[in-house]
């Protein structure tokens, strides 16, 4: 019986001896992921899907809702909200909410800057220039995103063990974008000479094509160029050309569009529409829809029930129904039958997957308007980049109709607006321009026609458009029914717009010293919502 | 790393009659491992350091007594006394503002401040003008401050507890008196309800015709009454000024009180020891309270929603019946 057990005894202790790989294998947790695996996805690769996911603002209760779809969708009027609980004051009608006001930032800076910056840091160790570049691009993306908020943000000083932060002013923060489009641009066309596919893995914009990329790098720089063209009209008058003349081109078909994809996740303003009752037709698009038969209003929002087709009574042929901007509010059941988001939007509708960044059509019309400014290296006339920018707009939306048609309409303009549960938020357009391209208009038609078609197509995407509003003041938007601003934050003087976001609350906190030196870079207004960006000045389009 | 003293003293008399028990002490908590926000602009979200410095301070007092006992009538009594000053010395020494949000929630956020006590209550409040006067817009709604602020405090300057059994033959009576003394707490439930105008409040308002408020336009023209929706819409919103429902947490409750019969059985001879019957009732009711819910309710939730009452579901008023039979 001894022999036995001292027998079992050694079998056990020779069955526990292992080779010291094996040991390792053995203790090893199930649940972490050892440096090895992580090294076959270059050790970080696998953190850039997300990041490049988050650009879009995404989080339904979050930056999709607070900072977009209750801020600049409802300035632009594209979207309107039925929540009567805020009903008090809200971002909407001018009201500083600091919860609201931080949530921009907080996906800039936590979702995205945070990140990219690791990465950054472990692809220079790894002399993958490739994807340090990318993981710039993305700060250059979100932060170019988010001055249009705030102004003035960190960006020189992002990333160092300091105890105070100052911000960049917008000026400093534009020169900034374009050197690093530059450096960033010159390692994607060497890695593309190169034909290197890196980033084949995790790329779900562009599958890793890098040409693809550098046209978006082109056409991001020309973005940022137009928007300071009122500001610097000389450096964006250079960098706007550099990126038209630029031999692998701008994004011009819609093959090219740069959009977010959601990894799986569903829209969130399909979910802010559907699930919780926070999001509808914005009264903008019904009075311009509307008026100029636009089918894009199909795609953009569900038709409003036949049994509440008193809500629509002052156009009956065309059963939709939005709501007005900075609205009186008093019952959310009255609005819930107003038109929903379009299932185009859908988990299974075409664009329930990705959200739009940069798409040709927004291309064509700052084409247009560069045109129109008289920028060189452009060979098609202001009118050919305008209708071709309507004609991207419509495929890109997958409108049905005869699109030349449309083009020719010289009569059609906005219609008035009709609440019909609550009249203090009816209003006449202030909107007269047609659809038709005239020549002879003089450029503040002009300008006012091609922004009238930008602000069209830019539903869903509206961060540029807002710029463009208060740049040019166009198109000539309603005016929000209830306006609670107040010296604390700023006032807002009827006919007015809303100019910016303050900076947040943690800042102000945390890094008070900088935030004051922040608030001198904004000029006299100071840090308030009545303060014009630098981008914004108050002088003429032309 | 934790230091702590404690002193304690314990007396009786009157042949333990009357019995005393007094404790003091003081604890300093220093270096805790924290997780503090990074600034901004450092690349990070977040960093563990090792800092902090907290001290609680307090005093427990027991006296207990039996001043009657009269044949078959006997009074037991205790009364106990706490008091607790928590401080935070320092939070970072790195940086002497640093603020630790221990949670927030729409306007609402309970703070660790160097200076302050663990938890503090900040929230945007109203506006005031030199001479008191709530500053309001030109739609008569108040304006609310730029940055949050303290409201309050929530531990209480001291508890009470006062036990009491009174028996007579085979019957005795007990009850449990326990206050709370100052302290504060936070209603989003009485600010939602005022919102949305189901509050007592609003309709009392509504029938006065009016919001009495000392406040002054910005053409500083004084106003005495305010439309009630409009105010009310203005201060309970979720975007509200929710330093209007700061509560004060002192109140005083009927915490427990029974009733017990001890059934004479040893002369029955039956196989039965001892039996009784009883009733007992608890959270019975507020002998005073100023906050208008039970300011209670919240104190045990996490340390991020502390004092903080968001529709949580109301306490309970409990009764009981015992029969108890030993063999």
């Amino acid at each position: 019986m001894k022999k036995i057990i001292s027998i079992i005894t050694l079998m056990i202790f020779l069955g526990a001896c292992v080779s010291e790989d094996r040991f390792k294998e053995i203790n090893m947790s199930g649940n972490s992921i050892t440096p090895e695996s992580l090294a076959q996805d270059l050790n970080f690769g696998s953190r850039f899907p997300n990041i490049l996911r988050d650009i879009g603002f995404r989080i339904p209760w979050g930056d999709a809702q607070y900072g977009v779809d209750w801020g600049s969708d409802n300035f632009m009027r594209h979207t309107g909200t039925p929540l009567d609980e805020a009903g008090g004051r809200d971002m909407m009608s001018y009201y500083m909410v600091d919860y609201w006001n931080e949530a921009i930032w907080n996906t800039t800076y936590n979702s995205v800057m945070a990140p990219a910056n690791v990465n950054k840091i472990m692809a220079q160790e790894a002399n993958a220039d490739l994807f340090a570049a990318w993981a710039e691009l993305f700060q250059v993306i979100a932060l170019s995103r988010a001055t249009v908020y705030y102004g003035p943000l960190i960006y020189s000083e992002y990333g160092q063990p300091k105890k105070q932060f100052d911000y960049d002013s917008e000026e400093y923060l534009y020169e900034q974008f374009f050197d690093k489009l530059d450096q960033i641009q010159s390692v994607f066309q060497t890695s593309a000479n190169n034909n290197v596919q890196d980033l084949v893995r995790f790329d779900a914009s562009y599958n890793g094509n890098l040409t693809k990329w550098l046209k978006m790098i082109n056409s991001l720089r020309l973005r940022l160029a137009m928007r300071i063209v009122k500001a610097d009209p000389v450096l964006a008058r250079t960098q706007g050309e550099k990126a038209i003349q630029d031999p692998v081109g701008l994004i011009l078909s819609n093959q090219d569009n740069f959009n977010t994809s959601l990894l799986g996740g569903t829209y969130p303003v399909w979910t802010m529409s559907e699930d919780w009752g926070d999001c509808r037709m914005g009264s903008g698009m019904e009075e311009v829809l509307i008026g100029y038969e636009d089918p894009r209003i199909h795609v953009f929002f569900q038709p409003v029930a036949d049994e509440d087709s008193d809500l629509y009574a002052d156009h009956p042929a065309w059963p939709y129904k939005g709501i007005a901007g900075g609205a009186y509010l008093n019952k959310k059941d009255n609005y819930l039958p107003f038109s929903r988001l379009g299932t185009y939007f859908s988990p299974s509708g075409a664009g329930g997957s990705f959200r739009k960044i940069l798409t040709a059509a927004e291309v064509h019309f700052i084409l247009a308007e560069a045109k129109l400014r008289g920028w060189n290296g452009l060979n098609k006339t202001v009118q050919e980049y305008y209708e071709d920018g309507v004609r991207t707009s419509w495929e890109d939306w997958r409108a049905t109709g005869d699109v030349e048609a449309y083009l020719s309409n010289d009569t059609n303009t906005p219609i008035d607006y009709v609440d019909p549960t609550d009249n203090r938020n009816s209003y006449n357009t202030k909107i007269s321009i047609t659809i038709k391209w005239d020549e002879s208009a003089g450029n503040e038609e002009k300008l006012e026609r091609i922004m009238m078609q930008k602000w069209i197509d830019s539903f869903q995407k509206s961060n540029e458009m807002w710029s463009d509003h208060r740049r040019t003041g166009y198109p000539r938007l309603s005016d929000v029914s209830k306006n609670d601003s107040n010296e604390t934050w700023g006032i807002i003087p009827h006919g007015e717009v809303l100019k910016r976001y303050v900076f947040i609350l943690r800042e102000r906190q945390n890094n008070a010293a900088g935030i004051e030196e922040a608030t001198k870079k904004l000029g006299p207004g100071g840090n308030k919502i009545s303060t014009r960006l630098w981008i914004h000045p108050d002088k003429p389009n032309f | 790393m934790i230091k702590s003293l404690e002193v304690g003293t314990d007396w009786r008399f009157l042949e333990g009659k009357v019995g005393f028990d007094f404790t003091y002490y003081s604890i300093a908590s220093t270096d805790q491992r924290m997780s503090i926000p990074t600034l901004q602009g450092v690349g990070f979200n977040s960093m563990l350091i090792n800092a902090g410095k907290i001290t609680n301070k307090g005093i427990e007092l027991i006296v207990d007594a039996e001043p009657v006992t009269r044949g078959a009538f006997s009074w037991k009594t205790s009364l106990n006394y706490a008091h607790n000053r928590n401080k935070i010395v320092e939070v970072n020494p790195d940086d002497k503002n640093q603020i630790i949000n221990l949670g927030s929630s729409e306007g609402y956020y309970s703070r660790i401040v160097a200076g302050g006590s663990f938890g503090d209550l900040y929230a945007f409040n109203f506006e005031y003008d030199n001479q008191g006067r709530i500053k309001l817009d030109e739609n008569k709604k108040p304006l609310k401050t730029a940055e949050p602020v303290f409201v309050g405090r929530i531990d209480p300057d001291f508890n009470l507890g006062w036990n009491n059994t009174l028996s007579y033959k085979h019957f005795s009576i007990g009850f449990l008196v326990n206050g709370v003394f100052g302290g504060n707490v936070l209603s989003y439930t009485e600010a939602m309800l005022d919102n949305y105008g189901v509050s007592k409040r609003s309709a009392d308002a509504r029938d006065r015709g009016g919001v009495e408020v000392n406040a002054v336009m910005p053409d500083g023209t004084s106003v005495t009454s305010v439309d009630p929706e409009s105010w009310y819409r203005a201060i309970g919103n979720i975007n509200g000024i929710l330093g209007a429902y700061v509560y004060d947490r002192t109140n005083i409750r009927l915490t427990q009180f029974s009733l017990n019969y001890d059934i004479p059985v040893r002369n029955l001879n039956l196989p039965v020891k001892s039996a009784s019957i009883g009733l007992i009732g608890q959270n019975l009711l507020f002998l005073y309270r100023k906050a208008p819910y039970d300011p209670e309710l919240t104190m045990s939730a996490g340390s991020g929603s502390q004092a903080l009452d968001n529709f949580n579901l109301p306490s309970t008023r409990t009764y009981g019946f015992n029969i108890k039979v030993n063999f």
